[in-house]
């Protein structure tokens, strides 16, 4: 296939280097996982990984029946732009594949090693950290595999599992937490943002000579709009082309200082957290009494 | 005694082992629930379009033909050289031979001879190709050799050592009524056979059950309906704990507070 | 959920190019002549979404000069920015850039000065993926585009 970006030769463990920071106790414990990882997390993950197996018929499946083709190998962009062959989605998922085969499979228990299965150890769980928070999730190899084999589902599964386990990122469980308090991923507090939405508002009237609101929390509108955080704050502009859009068109619109994030990042952790954080939209919208909900851009 | 194991009841044995196999993984596979829709756009919005899809996906692996054209080359001659060679060999299960089963016989003759050729070029791409060997294990190389000296013994069976064709419809069909008689057989054609039978009972375990497992696949055979709610069977409501300081009850307060003090 | 009207989210582009198919709002493409547009898929909005067309509509709508990437970049084939999936951690910054680097190359062989994109992720990464790999690409939002060219008075 013909890519902008020649595929790179493999080299073995040129991204192993770049980890992330693991989350802190704090964080941690305002989005109900452990603190740190129990002596006895092997058995916590294990259990997990039951239990994820048992629920998402996507990992078990995908976990099944890989036929290591390729297909995929040179389609991941974090493979294209490092060369480490773990970057590559189907080694990505062998990762986990590997301790499966050797605790969930009868051939993994039989046969050990001759079945490619791994026990899990603290090499296993360290590849796990770094490759799997060196996936995107962004599922541009289920396209391509002629099963479509996702390997953003296995990654999911992966982190909920290290999860389960007390083992996550700095980043991503800040940025939970920060939903927790503020309601979107930049920890904005409400009154910053209703700062934010007034400075918008005289920015504009004093560059363009426009009178255009930026309306929060308010009861009844026709439109509830949540934004990414970013656009209140940083990519301003393009907040401003909402603004003008609903201006120009009569329509009654509201941002929510409980919700004013549509990213969610509970999505990189596991399925509770993803849940809490997409229920506070629907209680935001039942609050402010909207008739649509828009996600902004 | 020997004779009698391998032509009578290692092919029960392992009939057995294959279907209870397969059965086994597809209830594995059901039983465990789908809690989200995951389609991958394009994705059809109807059963017909998934059915279409899937069938597709089964025949011509597109796919694959996205992904990389040589491999699809190699893998879908396989594929079809793999059937024609299977159609083929009906004859010697059913009686009277179909119409359509002696039309095929030439052509299932010759996938015969060239089904060597896709399986020598998909082992040696895991060789040669860096990356595919890199993620090559050992059931992919088994799985290889395996087809490959089941291919070549059926053609040397077929070019140089015929078996007698009436001896092996005798006992493929004794098989099938559960009345085995069993004669004296070339080594050869005991080879042919007995890798067969090895190949029934590898296929549940390893990565053969790609062919089934495609139509479980919830990339592939999801329709792309958002409108319609998705509802997850394992769904749990959630709590709020005393750390997530912020529940929705806190919310409504304080647009309550907002309304009466109408400060803004 | 049954407090709304339509029970389920929609993207804003949805309304925007609803609106701007019905004319109702008044745009002066000549605002933009000084970009020339490309369109970056997000990763899931184009994937999980099938969310293609909407928003290439509104830029075309607004801007007169749009050009689109490599065929095997865009669409369901598009490439992650490299900051998604909760990478968008400064500590793995080389990470991010090396999983730009399709991205960017694909932006280059176009020549676009200016990047749109509908992800807030992608608006965040993006730019230092194109200050590292010496793209001069601008990266920014499909709205941004419509409040230059948007009349209101
Ligand atoms: S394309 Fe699919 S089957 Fe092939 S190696 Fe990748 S995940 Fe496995
Ligand atoms: S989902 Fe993960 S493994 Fe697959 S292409 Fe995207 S980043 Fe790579």
């Amino acid at each position: 296939m013909k890519v902008p970006v020649p595929i790179p030769a493999i080299k073995i463990g040129s991204a192993g280097h770049q980890v992330c920071h693991p989350a802190k106790a704090k964080d941690m414990v305002k989005i109900d996982l452990p603190k740190e990882r129990p002596p006895d997390w092997k058995e916590a993950m294990l259990k997990k990984m039951a239990e994820v197996l048992d629920k998402y018929r996507s990992v078990r499946l995908f976990l099944d029946i890989c036929v290591k083709c390729g297909a995929c190998a040179d389609k991941c962009q974090f493979f294209l732009g490092t060369g480490d062959p773990k970057n590559m989605p189907v080694a990505r998922a062998d990762l986990l594949r590997k301790v499966y085969k050797r605790y969930f499979t009868l051939g993994g228990k039989l046969w050990g090693r001759a079945n490619e299965s791994a026990e899990l150890n603290e090499t296993v769980l360290k590849d796990w950290y770094v490759y799997f928070y060196q996936c995107s999730q962004c599922r541009r190899c289920s396209v391509f595999c002629p099963y479509g084999i996702d390997t953003a589902e296995i990654t999911m599964a992966a982190r909920e599992i290290m999860a389960a386990a007390g083992v996550a990122t700095k980043y991503v469980t800040e940025v939970v937490a920060k939903v927790y308090d503020t309601g979107n991923n930049l920890g904005i507090w409400a009154p910053a943002w209703k700062d934010n939405c007034a400075f918008l508002e005289e920015d504009l009237k004093d560059t363009e000579g426009l009178d255009i609101k930026f309306p929060v929390d308010a009861v009844g509108a026709e439109v509830l709009l949540i934004p990414p955080s970013a656009d209140n704050f940083v990519n301003t502009n393009t907040m401003i082309g909402y603004a003008k859009m609903f201006h120009a068109a009569g329509i009654s619109w509201t941002t929510s200082t409980y919700c004013n994030e549509g990213g969610n990042f509970g999505l990189f952790l596991n399925y509770a957290n993803l849940k809490k954080i997409n229920n506070r939209i629907i209680e935001a919208a039942r609050q402010l009494q909207v008739k649509k909900i828009y996600w902004g851009e | 005694m020997a004779t009698k194991f391998l032509f009578i009841y290692l092919p029960y044995i392992s009939l057995g082992i294959f279907i209870l196999g397969v059965l086994y993984q597809f209830w594995r596979w059901a039983r465990t629930p789908v809690p989200l829709r995951i389609v991958i756009a394009p994705a059809p919005q109807t059963r017909r379009g998934i059915a279409l899809r899937l069938i597709g996906d089964a025949l011509w692996f597109p796919s694959l033909f996205k992904a990389d054209k040589l491999l699809w080359a190699g893998g879908f001659l396989f594929h079809v050289f793999l059937w024609l060679v299977i159609l083929r060999h009906l004859r010697y299960f059913l009686y009277p031979v179909p119409g359509w089963v002696e039309a095929i016989q030439t052509a299932g003759l010759y996938a015969g001879y060239l089904i060597p050729i896709p399986l020598a070029f998909l082992l040696a791409r895991r060789l040669i190709f860096e990356r595919a060997l890199y993620i090559s294990i050992l059931g992919d190389f088994f799985a290889l050799f395996l087809l490959l000296a089941i291919s070549l013994s059926g053609i040397l069976l077929q070019v140089f050592f015929r078996t007698y064709i009436v001896d092996v419809k005798a006992l493929i069909l004794g098989l099938i009524y559960f009345q085995p008689a069993i004669s004296d057989y070339h080594w050869l054609f005991a080879l042919h056979f007995v890798l067969i039978m090895v190949l029934l009972i590898y296929f549940p375990f390893g990565k053969l059950m790609h062919s089934g497992g495609l139509f479980f696949s919830s990339t592939r055979n999801q329709r792309a309906n958002f409108e319609k709610r998705f509802v997850n069977p394992w769904d749990f409501p959630v709590a709020y704990n005393v750390q997530n300081l912020f529940p929705p009850e806190k919310y409504r307060e304080t647009l309550k507070g907002m309304r009466e003090g109408k400060k803004e | 959920m049954d407090f709304l009207e339509i029970p389920y989210p929609l993207h804003i582009c949805d309304l925007t190019w609803d609106l701007i198919k019905r004319g109702a709002l008044k745009i002066d493409k000549e605002a933009n002549d000084s970009l020339l547009v490309t369109y970056h898929d997000p990763c899931n909005i184009a994937r999980a979404a099938g969310y293609f067309q909407p928003p290439r509509n509104i830029i075309r709508a607004t801007c007169n000069n749009f050009i689109e990437m490599h065929p095997d970049t865009i669409l369901e084939k598009t490439y992650c920015c490299g900051g998604g999936g909760g990478l968008l951690a400064d500590e793995i910054m080389e990470i991010r850039l090396a999983g730009g680097k399709p991205r960017a190359e694909a932006c280059r062989a176009t020549g676009a000065n200016y990047l749109a994109t509908i992800c807030a992720i992608c608006k965040a990464n993006l730019p230092e993926v194109m200050k590292h790999h010496r793209v001069n690409c601008e990266v920014g939002g499909v709205h941004d585009l419509l409040a230059r060219a948007l009349v209101l008075k």
